[in-house]
């Protein structure tokens, strides 16, 4: 065993404890460094983008910059549309699926658990009744996938079941829905601590039925068509991480379980940082060893601490590689 | 029938005829109905002309193909780039192994060398793959990543470029503003530079509906389902008219068949297809896969609205079609169109 380690150490594949320690500190100042008045930009020196400043605002959030996280919650409060929901830039037309990881970066960041709860009391009510209106639109925004005269014809023809078919949420308003946005619109309704009441817990559990169903033959998801005009479609690693990151109250069902066959099975020596990103807190969110995943990501790392130009994704591998550095899992459910 | 049957087959029907979303194709109606244009739509066409198109043998990817493109130059009739900012749109919708889904570097390094010999004062590589989020992956496992690095070129990920909203002429989608990246928006010229596939909703993926890509991941998702569900026929000319393309170089040295574009398999064709007319490229293209340009039916309306799509029209210079025509297994769709319809009525 020592022996395979030691070969894997001059591979480049394992790095100490500090290593890791390092790369962290590194990133969170990357980060940090991005932040101009509350927001972050995708690719630096863009314009804000909303999704990127709620992933990096996660990020920042357990390394003692509250000022930076409070100037984000600004933002992002600041931005909201008048329909609860985000655009992907403030400006940019109607809300869209930037919602979601919009709405779980302020319910988390501002939750006791988070650091970035700071500011006055009326700051607070304020970004709590964006919580409650951003909520609002997720329960809005769902796709509806029958017309109302359908709706209405299958009420009364089945009465309330006839209503109960799964769904999930779209990228963009009254559109179909896809795997990616209702993974995000879940984990905002399950982070930091799930939404419990009987209204959210038949959205979630519609939502994950969508999931579920809409597994690929062999296990994992690919972005939501598993089949199509007579073809099955393969999977992919970032999407069957998201997936399994919504899916963590069902561990035992058999997509999970093949889901989780299918990462394993994936080699991993040529992922890139999203994919290491995303399979790391998938697996550590459902108890599976990781550390060497996350070496290979800190491997990645570049000089200026960066995961590569898109900020979002450095925001992933920093939630990635603080699962090892604090043994706590930012997108774990805390039920799990 | 009983009240009770009836009732039922009313909501079975109705829920299906009133079923608001398909999932990645076009709407059944948008594909096989066929859209009546103004005579103003009609005059802003370049059809009162000849096209000129340029079928270019190239058997493999290991030989020059700028080489053999540049003995064709001269008489294609192509753009001056001159002192222009020129992004070339290669196709990278998503990485699949065994599947020869994206354009191969290879040739896009020679459109690069083409763009570079019209005159071009900046080269930009852009994309934005429409069904993966992972860019730098599709970059890498396309070979597109080493060789942009390889030409020193700069890669704007257009899925995450900044936007801007831009009103769309004519709007045969209904959609009258859409927003794209200002990439694309503040170019000169804009080259399309795909792979030549068969496509299961459209018949057939060529240098047109490659400008879906343009269309920013980080408003409409992955994949860009709005589009899709306003209809994928009436976004493809949509596209046309507010990018504007003005060149087209088609990878056709390996190109897709069977079920495209993504899951088909590869065939050997031999060809570069180059032109300005993006709907002569296309239709030349189509000609050579033995499909009939009927079956297609934004080809119709690319013929109205956008180039010339007539056979008469075209002056195909280098290997004549006849020499490199073979006949491509279409996708299930093509083959039975009730396909798409029933597809959109399952939402599958």
């Amino acid at each position: 065993m020592a022996d395979a380690e030691d070969l894997d150490k001059a591979r480049g594949l394992v790095s100490s404890a500090d290593t890791v320690s390092r790369a962290y500190k590194k990133v969170i100042s990357y980060i940090g460094n991005h932040f101009h008045d509350g927001s972050c930009p995708y690719i630096a020196g863009h314009a804000p983008s909303t999704e990127a400043t709620a992933w990096c605002a996660m990020a920042l959030r357990n390394a003692n910059q509250a000022t930076v996280m409070g100037h984000a919650v600004a933002w992002l409060v600041s931005t909201q549309n008048k329909d609860g929901g985000w655009s992907t830039a403030p400006g940019a037309g109607r809300s869209d699926w930037t919602s979601g990881p919009a709405t779980l970066a302020l319910r988390v960041i501002t939750s006791d658990d988070g650091d970035g709860g700071t500011g006055s009391n009326s700051q607070r009510a304020a970004t709590q009744r964006s919580i409650e209106r951003a909520l609002a639109y997720m329960f809005d925004s769902r796709t509806e996938f029958y017309g109302s005269l359908a709706r209405l014809l299958l009420f009364a023809y089945k009465g309330a079941s006839g209503l109960d078919y799964s769904r999930g949420w779209p990228w963009t308003r009254d559109c179909y829905h896809w795997i990616e946005p209702t993974v995000y619109a879940l984990l905002a309704l399950k982070l930091p601590s799930r939404l419990n009441s009987g209204l959210y817990d038949e959205i979630i559990g519609r939502a994950e039925q969508f999931i579920i169903e809409n597994e690929c033959k062999g296990g994992g998801w690919n972005h939501g068509n598993m089949y199509c005009l007579k073809f099955y479609l393969p999977a992919f690693v970032v999407t069957t991480s998201e997936a399994l990151l919504a899916l963590q109250e069902t561990p035992e069902s058999v997509g999970v379980k093949s889901a989780l066959d299918f990462l394993v099975r994936k080699e991993p020596t040529d992922f890139t940082a999203m994919e290491y990103a995303w399979s790391i807190l998938a697996l550590n969110a459902h108890g599976k060893s990781t550390d060497k995943l996350v070496n290979s990501l800190v491997s990645h790392q570049n000089a200026d601490g960066s995961f590569g130009l898109n900020l979002m994704v450095t925001a992933l591998a920093t939630l990635a590689i603080e699962t090892a550095v604090t043994n706590r899992n930012p997108l774990k459910y805390k039920t799990v | 029938m009983d009240r009770r049957e009836f009732l039922a087959a009313t909501a079975a029907a109705l829920a299906a005829s009133s079923c608001t979303h398909s999932k990645s194709g076009s709407s059944d109606k948008d594909s096989f109905v066929l859209t009546e244009f103004t005579p103003a739509q009609q005059a802003k066409r370049r059809a009162d002309k000849q096209s000129t198109v340029g079928l270019i043998g190239c058997d493999s990817y290991d030989g020059d193909i700028f080489a053999a493109i540049k003995k064709e130059v001269e008489s294609m009739q192509l753009p001056n780039f001159r002192g222009k900012r020129v992004v070339l749109k290669p196709n990278m919708v998503e990485i699949e192994e065994g599947h020869p889904i994206t354009t191969n570097p290879a040739v896009l390094a020679a459109a690069v060398k083409l763009v570079d010999y019209l005159g071009a004062s900046e080269i930009i590589i852009a994309e934005g793959p429409g069904h993966m989020r992972d860019t730098e992956m599709v970059l890498a496992r396309s070979g597109i990543g080493a060789m942009v690095k390889k030409l020193g070129l700069r890669f704007v990920d257009l899925n995450l470029d900044d936007i801007e909203a831009v009103q769309t002429p004519d709007s045969f989608t209904g959609l009258h503003e859409v927003y794209m990246p200002k990439t694309i928006m503040a170019a000169d010229a804009v080259v399309s530079v795909p792979k030549l596939k068969t496509h299961h909703w459209v018949g057939v993926t060529c240098s047109m509906k490659n400008l879906f890509g343009t269309v920013p991941g980080r408003k409409y998702g992955w994949p860009k389902n709005l589009l899709h569900q306003k209809g994928i026929t009436k976004w493809i000319i949509d596209l046309q008219h507010i990018v504007r393309p003005q060149l087209a170089v088609v990878d056709a040295i390996i190109a897709m068949e069977g079920d495209g574009p993504i899951n088909g398999t590869a065939k050997h064709t031999g060809f570069v297809v180059i032109g300005s007319d993006l709907a002569a490229v296309d239709a030349t293209c189509i000609r050579t896969m033995e499909i009939a340009i009927e079956a297609i039916p934004y080809m119709y309306m690319a013929g109205q609205v956008v180039g010339n799509i007539d056979e008469h029209a075209i002056n195909v210079i280098g290997r004549s079609i006849a020499s490199v025509r073979q006949p491509f297994v279409k996708p299930a769709t093509l083959l039975d169109p009730s396909l798409i319809a029933n597809a959109t009525r399952q939402s599958s």
